[in-house]
């Protein structure tokens, strides 16, 4: 069974139903509306972005579903990205940014992480002024203001 | 495209979701300085989880996040240090003094009892307190004055180590402690001795004390409650003393008031091992017990252990044991095994028989849960050919030799002792 998902330029993408699925929000839509052929307007997705996220669900389309408490463990927690996802992540900053908003907006968990993942390990290990580079990040600090969060956090810094 | 209409960087939930992939406090700090937005959605949580030591390197000033604090780890707490904690930081949930706290028992004591709403975790660990020292600083023992109840208090860890002997608590502090924190779930003492209850008259006074927490406590119901229940037993589930000395009379006479006792580890200095025949009567919730003596314990009281309840005629359903210098007999083992076979997942036995291929096999067959089991001390297992300490995994060697050797089975290990 398929499901057409309409992007917020009105294209339409048709995909399995077990594809779409893996978007949480979509699973409970087509749960609600029960059998129907209806569109899914999605109007926070761009096309560009909607065929990212379909890639995306595409290939991770039998995984297991994620057991809530495992990712709630922070001991559990890994930044380790798998090959196939760290390649998927390798497109420009905009387009990282409007995959975390897609996988919010639509629910997929492990896509939120994966791309959350990847801008941790951009901020990991870097300099404030080096985090304003990396994001195009105006600093509206005063040099006083910011002289005294440093002196404030010097604790957590100086390690 | 057009550009994203939100920036996920400052957007609450998405943030939310990369902070626990910030592990350090500097990926958080420097998070916090890089603008304001950010400084708004770091600074909670780079404060949130504080930890540093008063010896050498920056100690924190908590005048302007200090109420963000719940989780407060220091090192080498002294005096000074606790006056520019004490202000500010009001909310802590979990306070641990690591490293020998030097702090005295007259300053930490106004602060406990600063943070006793929120305070679910203590442990200290320290040469200059004594054990009384962390029960007055804890509750207020002088009868009539304000006795104070900690309610949320969930942990309390408690290693002080005297320089030149083994320092002593008595009785009647420990209970005292125990029914201002009603609500205790896991005890950790170690090296320490406690005394055992003086005669009737002090008992006396003690319940006097209780009265009078109970009646000044403020609020009604869940509290009155908790103090009726307290009249008998506590709701700690995971009591640990470690290298403690206590009379075995006196252990069993704390070991009735935790009834809910899932998780014991007793390290103990001297015992007579008649603590062990009374567990499946007074702690029948027991699941890992870890009991280590320091000298051996006769096999017809190690067998006690196993043998149901006299009273509810019930054995415990234990899930891991580890029993060390607790001599085990064929009858001993047979009655584990036909006891505890059906539960146990992890065993360790130390220098608790002369371990043998039969006895063994004894055990691997009749243990199905099993996955892992340690044999330390003599043995003429002929599976086992290291020496010493050589790590050697002999599940694939005892299935090979046609012993039965469960699926579960993970780790078997026999290890001699020198």
């Amino acid at each position: 069974m398929t499901v057409i998902l309409v992007s917020s330029d009105n294209q339409d993408f048709k995909v399995d139903k077990e594809v779409a699925e893996r978007s949480i929000l979509i699973k409970n839509m087509l749960e609600d509306v029960g059998e129907s052929d209806s569109p899914i307007p999605l109007p926070n997705v761009t096309s560009a972005v909607l065929t990212k996220v379909i890639e995306y669900c595409e290939h991770h389309r039998n995984d297991p579903v994620q057991v809530p408490e495992e990712t709630d463990d922070p001991r559990k927690r890994s930044n380790d990205i798998e090959e196939w996802d760290m390649k998927f992540m390798q497109v420009d900053q905009e387009m990282l940014f409007e995959i975390i908003l897609a996988a919010n907006y639509l629910d997929i968990k492990p896509l939120l992480d994966v791309g959350c993942k990847t801008v941790a390990n951009i901020i990991k290990g870097k300099t404030p002024e080096e985090i304003r580079k990396a994001f195009n990040i105006v600093n509206d600090f005063t040099p006083e203001e910011e002289a005294q969060i440093k002196k404030e956090n010097e604790w957590a810094e100086d390690r | 495209m057009t550009s994203p209409s939100i920036d996920p960087l400052t957007f609450p939930d998405i943030v939310d979701h990369i902070i626990p992939y910030l592990d350090s406090p500097q990926s958080l700090a420097r998070a916090a300085r890089v603008c304001k937005a950010w400084n708004i959605l770091y600074t909670p949580v780079l404060w949130r989880v504080v930890q540093y030591t008063c010896m050498n390197g920056t100690s924190p000033t908590f005048e302007r996040h200090g109420a963000l604090v719940r989780q407060l780890t220091v090192s080498h707490l002294d005096d000074y240090h606790l006056d520019l904690i004490s202000p500010f930081c009001s909310h802590v949930e979990s306070f641990v003094l690591w490293s020998n706290c030097v702090a005295s028992a007259e300053k930490l004591a106004p602060y406990l009892r600063s943070i006793r709403p929120t305070l679910e975790r203590f442990v200290v660990n320290s040469t200059e307190l004594h054990p009384e020292d962390v029960v007055s600083v804890l509750i207020d023992d002088d009868v009539g004055g304000d006795a104070v109840v900690y309610l949320a208090l969930r942990e309390l860890k408690v290693k002080c180590f005297g320089v030149l002997s083994r320092l002593t608590l008595s009785w009647e502090s420990l209970m005292m402690l125990l029914k201002a924190s009603p609500n205790l779930r896991t005890v950790r003492w170690e090296s320490l001795e406690i005394l055992a209850p003086v005669d009737r008259s002090g008992q006396n006074g003690i319940h006097r004390l209780l009265g009078t927490i109970t009646a000044t406590e403020e609020g009604v119901g869940q509290e009155e409650k908790d103090g009726r229940l307290l009249e008998e037993c506590t709701k700690i589930t995971s009591l640990t003393l470690q290298s403690v000395m206590v009379s075995d009379k006196t252990l069993i006479q704390l070991l009735r008031k935790t009834p809910e006792l899932t998780y014991l580890d007793y390290s103990s200095l001297h015992p007579t091992g008649e603590v062990l025949g009374v567990l499946p009567t007074i702690c029948p919730e027991l699941k890992q017990l870890i009991f280590m003596s320091d000298n051996l314990i006769p096999s017809q009281t190690s067998t006690q252990l196993f043998r149901p309840s006299a009273i509810t005629n019930q054995s415990l359903s234990l899930k891991e044991l580890f029993l060390g210098h607790c001599e085990l007999d064929d009858t001993s083992l047979d009655l584990l095994i036909s006891t505890q076979g059906s539960t146990l997942l992890e065993m360790s036995l130390w220098n608790c028989l002369p371990f043998t291929d039969s006895r063994a096999k004894a055990i691997l067959s009749g243990c199905h849960c099993l996955t892992i089991l340690y044999l330390y001390g003599d043995h003429t297992i002929t599976l086992a050919t290291q020496e010493g300490d050589e790590m050697n995994n002999l599940v694939e060697d005892a299935k090979r030799k046609g012993w039965t050797c469960h699926k579960a089975m993970e780790t078997f290990e026999v290890h001699s002792i020198e």
